[in-house]
C-alpha cells in the first residue's frame, strides 16, 4: 500500500472512531474518558487530514483553492486506490 | 461489569444536573425488557475498531463462522 493510501486509511479510522464514540457519548456526555479519547481521535484525524491535503491535495470541496485553478479537479481523487 | 452506575445529565444539556443512574434497574419487572447501561472501558485501536465495525470490544460480537 503506497503512503497516500495509508495516510487516508488512517483519517478514514479516525473519523470511524469518532462516529462510534459520538454514538456512546450522546448517552454519556459526561464520561470523561469517552470525552478525552473522542479529543485525541479528533485532533489526530485534523493532524492527518492536514498532511494528507498538503501532499495530495483536497479531500473534500471544502477547501481554500488557489485563486487560478480549482485543483480539486487533479488526479488521482481521494478515494481512488491507483495513484 | 466493574462499576454499577453511571453519570447522565437532567435535561439532555450538560448544564443540567447530574444524576448517577444504575447500569441495570434496581427491581426489574416481570414482562418488561431491558438493556443495561454501557459502562465505558476504554476502545481498541481506531484501524482495528474501522476493519471490525466498532471500536468497542464488548460489543464486537460477529456471528460464529459455519
Amino acid at each position: 500500500m503506497d503512503e497516500r493510501q495509508k495516510l487516508m486509511e488512517q483519517i478514514m479510522a479516525y473519523d470511524f472512531c469518532m462516529i462510534d464514540l459520538g454514538l456512546f457519548l450522546d448517552t454519556h456526555p459526561a464520561d470523561a474518558n469517552a470525552l478525552n479519547d473522542f479529543r485525541t481521535c479528533y485532533m489526530e484525524s485534523e493532524k492527518l487530514r492536514k498532511q494528507f491535503e498538503e501532499k495530495y491535495g483536497p479531500i473534500n470541496q471544502r477547501f481554500l483553492p488557489n485563486p487560478r485553478c480549482w485543483q480539486w479537479i487533479d488526479d488521482p481523487w481521494p478515494w481512488a486506490r491507483e495513484a | 461489569m466493574k462499576e454499577k452506575e453511571t453519570l447522565i445529565f437532567s435535561g439532555n444539556c450538560c448544564s443540567g444536573q447530574s444524576i448517577s443512574i444504575p447500569v441495570m434497574p434496581n427491581n426489574p419487572q416481570l414482562a418488561q425488557a431491558y438493556i443495561p447501561y454501557q459502562i465505558y472501558n476504554g476502545i481498541m485501536s481506531p484501524m482495528e475498531g474501522l476493519s471490525k465495525g466498532t471500536v468497542f470490544r464488548e460489543l464486537y460480537q460477529p456471528y460464529p463462522g459455519k
